[in-house]
This record gives C-alpha cells, structure tokens and sequence, in this order.
C-alpha cells in the first residue's frame, strides 16, 4: 500500500516503531475480521445467505428490471447536471456582480435553497405547480427541484473557485484594457471551473444519490425499482444490498474520476505555486452537499 | 394560516423529533467521524484503509437506500430496534463520514513545513497534533463542519420515508387533512431555514473564536 | 373533519365480499421463506383474453370532439396511475416489466379498449400522496388505485364509479391469537398506511392506540411481520391479497368501515366522467367486472362473486 498523504506527520518508524506499528495492525485486522464474521454468522443463522435467496441475482430479467431503473436514475442526473450546472454559473457570477439587486437577488437564491430539504422541495413542487397550472412530465417534476437545489450548491463551489483565484489575475486582465465580463469568461471562469472540477465531480455524486428521491414523483429509477423488487421477491436483505453496491459501483467510478482529477490540478498547478510549497491558505472548496 | 394554528401541537412534535435526531446524531457523527480520521491518518494501514473504505462506501451510497436496508432490509437479519433509533444510528454512520472527510480537509490546510518543523523540534505525533496541526486545522474546519450539519439537519427531513414522524412527515399529515399545501410547506421550509440559519451562525461565531492571529 | 361515512346502500356488496374473502385469506402457512412467492394474479392473464377479446367498444360518437377520451384515442394508449406492487390489484412481473395483472389494472386494459380499441396502457406508479397531483397536472388520465372516494378528494379530483367497495380491517402476525379486530387496538401500536383514510379511521375508533405509518403497503407488511407494530389496519382487499402473498400475517376479524373505490379522474371534466360511468354500466351488465374479479380478487375467496355497487351512491361520487 503506498505511502499515505499525511505520513509527513510522524518520523520515519524506526524498528520499535515498525514492530508497534506490525502488532497494532494485526490487532486491527482481527478485530475488524471478528466483526464481519459476526454480522456473517448473525445474517447465516436467519438463512439470509442461503442460495436459492441470491441466485434470483444471476438471472438476466432481474439484472434488466434494475438496470432500465439505473437508465432513469443516470438519466435524471445528467439532466440536473447539465441545468444545474449552467444555473449554479450564472447564480455564482450574479453573487459577485457589482450591480447590488442582481447580487441580492442571486444571494438569497442561494442561501434558500441551499437550506431547504430537497424532499420538501419536491413536495412543494408537485403540489405547488398544478394549482398555477404548470403541467410537467415526470421526470421534470424530479429534476426541477433537484435543478434548484443542486444549482444553489454548484454556484457556491463556483463562487469559491473564483475567489480562489490570485487577484492579480483580474488586475492583469483589466490592464489589458478588457472589460469585467471579458475578464470574467477569457480569464477567470476557465481557471475557477479548472480549479474547482474535482468539487464538481463530488457534487455529481451527491446530485446522483439525490435521485433517489424519483420515487416521490413516481420517476423509474433505481431505488423505486429495488422497492418494487423487494416487495414481489421479498428478498429485501439481498434486493437492497445490491442496489446499494450498484450506486456504490457508479458513483464509486465517478468519486475515483474526482479524486483523479484532483491529482492532475495539483500536479499541473504545481509549477505556478512552486514558489509556495502547497496552497493552504486557499478556501475550502469542498462541495456543500445538497 | 388557521391550518397552522390549529395544528400546531403535531407540528411542533414532529419539530421536537427533527430537533431530537438531529442533535443526537450530530453529536454521534462528530465522535464517529473523528475517530475515522484519527484511523485515517494513523500510521496503521490496515486502519487507514479501513478508514478509506468506510468514507468511500457512505459518500458513494444515498441514504435513502442506506435507511430502506436499515429499516426494512436488516430486520430480516435480525438486526431491529426502534425506527427512530435506526434512523438515528444511520445519519449517524452516514454524517461520519462527511465530519471526517471535513475533518481531514482541515489537517490538510496546515503547512506540511509547520509539521516538519515540529518533528525537528523532537515533538511526538501527539504533540504534533496537539500543539501544532489542531489549533491551526480548527479554524478551517469550522465552516466544513458547519456545512455538515446543515446538510445533517436537511436529511432528517429523509427519516419521513421510512415512518419517522419528523417535521417533514408532521407538514405532510397535515397537509393531507387541510390541504393548503404552500402555506403548511412553506412554514416548514422557514424553519428548516431558520434552523439551518442558528447553525450558519453559530459555527460563524466559534470560527472567530477560534482563529488564529498571524 | 368526520370520516365516518356509513353507505348503507353499498352494504350487501361488501359483506358478500367479506364472506367470499375472509375464509381464503388466512390459509395456507407454509415455512415463509420461499424466496419467490407465486405471482399475484394467479395466471389470471390467459382466462381474461377472451374477456378482453369480447369487451364493450365506445361508439364513435361517444367519443366527443376535443374531449378527453377523444385526446387518449387520437394518442392511442391510456395512461393509468396506479401501483406496481399490489398483490391481486395491480402487480408488475418484475423478471416480465410488462406483464402487470391484478383487478385494477385489467379493469384499466377494459377502460382502454373502450376508447381505443386496444388494451394499450402506461402505468404511472403513483406514491400515494401524489395521486390527486398526477391527475392535476394531465400526467395520468385516470386512477385504478384503491382509491378510496371521500368528499376532501373529491373537491380536488373527479371520481367515476364506485366500482369496488371493501372496507378497513386488521391484519396481524400469524401467531398472534389476543387480537382479534379493531376493539382489541386500544393501547397497541398500529401500523397503517401514509396518507390511507387508516390515518385518521384509527385514531377515531381507538384513540389510545398509537399509529405508524410507513409510505407504501409492502413497507407496512414488512413492519408488520418485523414487529414494528401489533397490528396493520388496511383496506380488506389489500390485506387479504397480502394475507394470501405472505404466510406470516392473518387477516382478523370484519372491516369495521366502508371504503367505496372510484376511478380517479381530471377535475372539472363532466363528459370524461360521464362516460367512464357509462362504461362501468356496461361492464356490470355484461359480467366482464364479475368475471375480472373472480380471475383476481376472487382467487382468494370461496368463488361466490359480490354484487358491483351502484355508480353514484356514495358522496363524492
């Protein structure tokens, strides 16, 4: 296993200390050990690890039935991602306008929905919408409060990148004789997105587990299709823990993809910072989660 | 507005059971997730890849399907106790990995330099921690902590799904009875904002009381 | 608000329902863990071709220009909001997606082959707080989904029918021997419904007994077995369809309400339901509804066949 990141904390172990370091990790291992065997023994003695309760699992129309439930649950998400991503820019651009409305108009945005449970919102949504009659398909009715909320998320990630930036960045730009706005999309943006990609990614993540919530508005998606199995195979232990490894699957690809693209900004931000070795002070980026 | 008047004692219950759970996994979470990052960062690596796969599997997992197996799924197993005691044990678990996460985030804004200089000194790794990285990492995991807690308080609003009678489902009963949807929603929706507000506020506060003057 | 609606019109129907179902429902108690429980509909599919093959077709001049069942022809499917995981009622095949049987939704393939010609459905699975919603905003054209008539509903929706009346009872574990009906719930936990008329018909009968409630009828049954509660109050039908899919709960004791199920419709559309009514009368009068039933519902009874109710007859309708 490689070095972990934080091993510049303590001194290279010496001999007593690689030997401590050898009984507490097999110590560890056999406590951890002991409990999968626990929770193994505890799900054997109610026969849940039986067969015949997971070969259902290595049939194809089982598979089908979750994987078109999978289809709905990536669908709504990349939908969200698209529209919440465009809403999440312009929301963070309008918070650092200089024109005071737009900037309190674009804050309390934010700030309401960043706050509100996603579930609320779609409640409010599908009862709010039909009585000014609003008339979406399902998987709208979904996506719009999951657009709002992860919007509001996305322009604070946004927003940080932003402020990340040195500001001699915008000086120069400004020295060139460009405008706030063509500083904002030639210089700015591109470097903010660049630097907060990584944040983006986890947002994905959370805006995908977000999904889960179709069932409300009767949207086919993964979770709905697992309740749906589990109540006509009743095989609820297994019908949950696969699902539950799908997701881990899917957005465990997608969360490695982050942490990868967090390496190579690092690395290639390198030579700009060289002079300071790694970045501290910088703000927190990491995505508020919706 | 009458429809909230008069149904002020079921809401303020279901308050009451959102305000119970979230306290009380809040504090689980913090001593859970730090002991994840004190495993993460130890020098043992069968901890710190426990650690690792712990945080990997609740970040990539939604907690519904986490409360539908706890709730539902583990019974089968065995495994019961009270729902609110399950919903509680769940945010738990869950919320750990985000306090370690933010945790970790935290020791990660402290100067490697910082570290090395105290190790030259002949500091312990405790001492190091002590004196050196905490105070430093504290002020910045203030707000990220703040942040989880917030999104701790909005998940609650989750526990309605499998039966817990929190605001969220208290709004919802109501609403079935009298049927004014924006107004019985949009009440609730203040005080989640209220709430989340109280928190903002208060991890501003002890973020300042806690900063460092360089 | 009071819920007590007592109908005696609709009467002998649930009672000839109750006599049929209550014997069926408590049987069989094999060991619980067979992994895959027969399907719902009881091969209910093959039996019903030739009820579909002989069923009522509207008259081109019923269906009104501009009117809604004119828009589901001119589209050419019927899109029904109603559940997946109903046992008897309405119960997706999940290794066969398409494959969805039970009484409501071969009465909603009826109701498609009388606008279109065909029985071309799309199911929207409803969470039951959503049903009015989904009929609001044109995502459903209408509901098959034990759905329950009630004067609040009907203010914001449109019922056609009844075209089933069943009642609330009780379900227990099927080693439970003290509780036999609503009078033994003073003081129990009782598990019900989110948002079925058990939220508020419990508390009025027994005040003392406290309610949980779970979203979905699964869920509930899974509480129930699991021990979450002493006792699941239920429609009758629902229950005894669970009592039939699932050895370890019983059915006991009598409905103690009456429950009358409408087809929900668009509010404020009187054509739309005069002409479902319309269908409903033609059903009942040529056995169709009767013969739906006994390849479903009827499958857990001892094969007697109830009466329909009278479309109308209850308030709301």
């Amino acid at each position: 296993m490689r070095p972990p990141e934080t091993a510049y904390l303590y001194d290279e172990p010496g001999p007593r200390t690689r030997r401590r370091i050898r009984i507490a990790s097999v110590v560890s291992l056999v406590v951890l050990a002991g409990a999968l065997a626990l929770m193994l023994r505890q799900f054997a003695s109610r026969g849940q690890l039986d067969a015949d309760r997971w070969s259902p699992f290595l049939s194809w129309p089982i598979w089908e039935y979750l994987l078109v439930g999978l289809r709905g649950t990536l669908l709504a998400a990349a939908v969200v991602a698209v529209l919440g991503g465009a809403l999440g820019v312009l929301l963070a651009l309008g918070r650092l306008s200089p024109l005071r409305p737009l900037r309190w108009l674009c804050t309390a945005f934010i700030e309401v929905f960043r706050t509100l449970p996603v579930l609320l919102l779609i409640y409010l949504m599908l009862f709010g919408l039909p009585a000014y009659g609003i008339n979406l398909p399902v998987l709208w009715k979904l996506v719009v409060p999951l657009t709002v909320a992860n919007s509001a998320a996305i322009a604070e990630i946004v927003r940080a990148g932003v402020l990340s930036l040195p500001r001699g960045q915008t000086e120069a730009g400004y020295s060139l004789g460009m405008r706030r706005l063509q500083v904002m999309r030639a210089v700015v943006l591109p470097q903010a997105l660049r630097a907060v990609t990584p944040s983006l990614v986890v947002q994905l993540v959370s805006l995908l587990k977000d999904t889960s919530l179709g069932y409300v508005v009767a949207f086919t998606e993964l979770l709905y299709r697992a309740q749906v199995l589990s109540a006509y195979n009743r095989l609820l232990v297994q019908t949950f823990l696969v699902v539950t490894l799908v997701y881990l699957v899917v957005n465990g690809s997608l969360s490695a993809l982050a942490s990868r693209l967090k390496r190579r900004t690092t690395k290639t931000a390198a030579p700009v910072a060289a002079a300071v070795p790694a970045q501290p002070g910088a703000p927190a980026v990491e995505a508020p989660r919706a | 507005m009458s429809a909230l008047v008069d149904n002020l004692p079921a809401l303020l219950a279901g308050l009451g059971t959102t305000l119970f759970v979230l306290v009380t996994s809040a504090v689980g979470a913090l001593v859970l997730g730090t002991l994840v990052v004190v495993a993460r960062v130890s020098p043992v690596p069968v901890l710190r890849a426990a650690a690792f796969g712990y945080v990997q599997v609740l970040v990539n997992v939604p907690l519904l399907a986490l409360l539908l197996l706890a709730v539902f799924a583990l019974p089968d197993a065995g495994l019961i106790a009270p729902l609110v005691t399950t919903a509680i044990v769940v945010l738990t678990v869950y919320e750990a990995a985000y306090v370690a996460e933010a945790l970790r985030s935290g020791i990660n804004t402290v100067p490697k330099g910082q570290v090395e200089a105290a190790r030259a000194l002949g500091f312990t790794l405790s001492q190091t921690l002590r004196m050196v990285v905490v105070p430093q990492a504290a002020r910045a995991v203030v707000q990220p902590l703040g942040n989880v807690l917030i999104a701790l308080l909005m998940n609650t609003a989750l526990t309605a799904t499998v039966g817990v009678v929190e605001l969220t489902s208290a709004t919802n009963k109501v609403n079935l009875v009298q049927a004014e949807p924006i107004t019985i929603f949009g009440a609730a929706g203040l005080v989640y904002m209220a709430l989340a507000l109280v928190i903002g506020l208060g991890a501003g506060r002890i973020e300042k009381k806690v900063a460092i003057r360089r | 608000m009071s819920r007590t609606l007592r109908r005696r019109t609709t009467l002998a129907a649930s009672l000839a329902l109750v006599a049929s179902l209550g014997l069926g429902a408590c049987g069989s108690s094999d060991s619980g863990s067979s992994a895959v429980p027969p399907s719902g509909g009881g091969g209910g599919e093959d039996s019903l071709q030739s009820v579909y093959d002989a069923a009522p077709v509207a008259d081109a001049a019923a269906l009104l220009s501009d009117s809604t069942m004119a828009a589901i022809k001119e589209r050419g499917v019927l899109r029904v909001g109603a559940a997946l995981d109903a046992p008897l009622l309405s119960q997706q095949d999940p290794a066969n997606p398409d494959d969805i049987q039970g009484f409501d939704i071969d009465l909603a393939k009826m109701l498609a082959i009388y606008i279109i010609g065909e029985p071309n459905i799309e199911v929207v699975p409803p969470a039951s707080e959503t049903r009015e919603a989904l009929l609001q905003n044109g995502t459903v054209d209408v509901v098959f989904n034990t759905y329950t008539i009630t004067e609040e509903r009907a203010q914001q929706i449109s019922f056609a029918g009844p075209y089933f009346v069943s009642g609330l009872a009780v379900a227990v574990p099927a080693d439970e021997d003290s509780i036999s009906g609503i009078d033994d719930l003073g003081g129990k936990t009782v598990i019900v419904g989110a948002n079925t008329p058990a939220v508020t018909a419990v508390p009025e009968q027994q005040p003392t007994a406290e309610v949980v409630s779970f979203a979905t009828d699964p869920q509930c049954v899974q509480a129930l077995t699991q021990g979450r509660g002493d006792a699941y109050v239920q429609d009758y039908t629902l229950l005894a369809a669970d009592a039939q899919a699932n050895s370890g709960i019983k059915v006991v004791g009598q409905p103690f309400t009456e429950e009358a199920y409408g087809i929900g419709l668009p509010p404020n559309d009187p054509d739309f339901k005069q002409f479902v009514n319309d269908w409903l009368e033609q059903i009942y009068a040529d056995g169709s509804w009767a013969e739906i039933f006994d390849a479903t519902l009827g499958t857990v009874g001892d094969g007697s066949t109830p009466e329909p109710p009278t479309i109308g007859s209850v308030p709301g309708s």
